[in-house]
């Protein structure tokens, strides 16, 4: 009997796709937020959301790797230094209300201990995204312009 | 899928590389390789572009006869 490479056709196919897209960004910000809530709750204890931290970090580097491989940067945000900027403090923005909340919740009252830790947290946090940003973005131009080179035998 | 020798042709006979052909029809020049080399298979939309932009019908390029496929 003669068998099928797919049961799908390509709608549905299509519609799978999206279905795990959905599936894979519920998860990478689900885990997210778990420990973002963990933290919270019980404070910063690494050992806890080792396996956490973990599966999150290999989501995170398989799509940055392979959107950098593929030449992908983003389907809306612009490749250049101020959308990194933008997003760097964004996320050090997150970084220093997550510390601010933890350190409070550790030390109610203590508002100056907090926001210097806090401070200090969104900088460094800040500062590494735009260097982990301002890194992908030159691997990721020097990989379009390898695929957008023409042919040889076109010239 | 195999290649598509018929839209390289159509191509060449408009006198465009394929970065210029993919700069016309809003997609990477790659995107335009790959079609050319059978490994990617474009939306009709695409399709329609592309015969917008090379004077051509969706016959000329994208239709094949039995003994072709």
């Amino acid at each position: 009997m003669k068998t099928r490479k797919t049961n799908l056709d390509e709608r549905q196919e299509r519609t799978l796709l999206e279905i795990e897209s959905r599936g894979f960004w519920l998860a990478f910000w689900g885990l997210l937020a778990g420990m973002v809530v963990e933290t919270v709750i019980y404070g910063f204890d690494f050992g806890h959301m080792a396996v956490e931290w973990a599966v999150f970090m290999v989501m995170a580097l398989y799509v940055a790797a392979s959107c950098a491989r593929n030449g992908i940067w983003d389907r809306r945000l612009k490749m250049n230094a101020a959308t990194n900027l933008v997003m760097s403090l964004i996320g050090g923005a997150a970084m220093a209300a997550l510390n601010f909340a933890v350190i409070l919740a550790r030390a109610p009252g203590n508002l100056s201990l907090a926001g210097i830790a806090a401070l200090i947290a969104g900088l460094m946090t800040a500062g590494l995204i735009f260097l982990a940003l301002s890194f992908a973005a030159a691997l990721t131009r020097k990989r379009q312009q390898e695929l957008e080179a023409e042919p040889e035998e076109e010239e | 899928m195999h290649r598509n020798e018929k839209l390289k042709a159509r191509r060449k006979e408009a006198g465009m590389t394929q970065t210029e052909l993919a700069k016309a029809v809003q997609v990477t020049r790659q995107t335009i390789g790959l079609m050319e080399n059978g490994e990617f298979n474009p939306s009709l939309d695409l399709c329609t572009r592309i015969c917008r932009v090379l004077g051509v019908t969706l016959n000329d390029i994208f239709w094949e006869e039995e003994s072709e496929s």
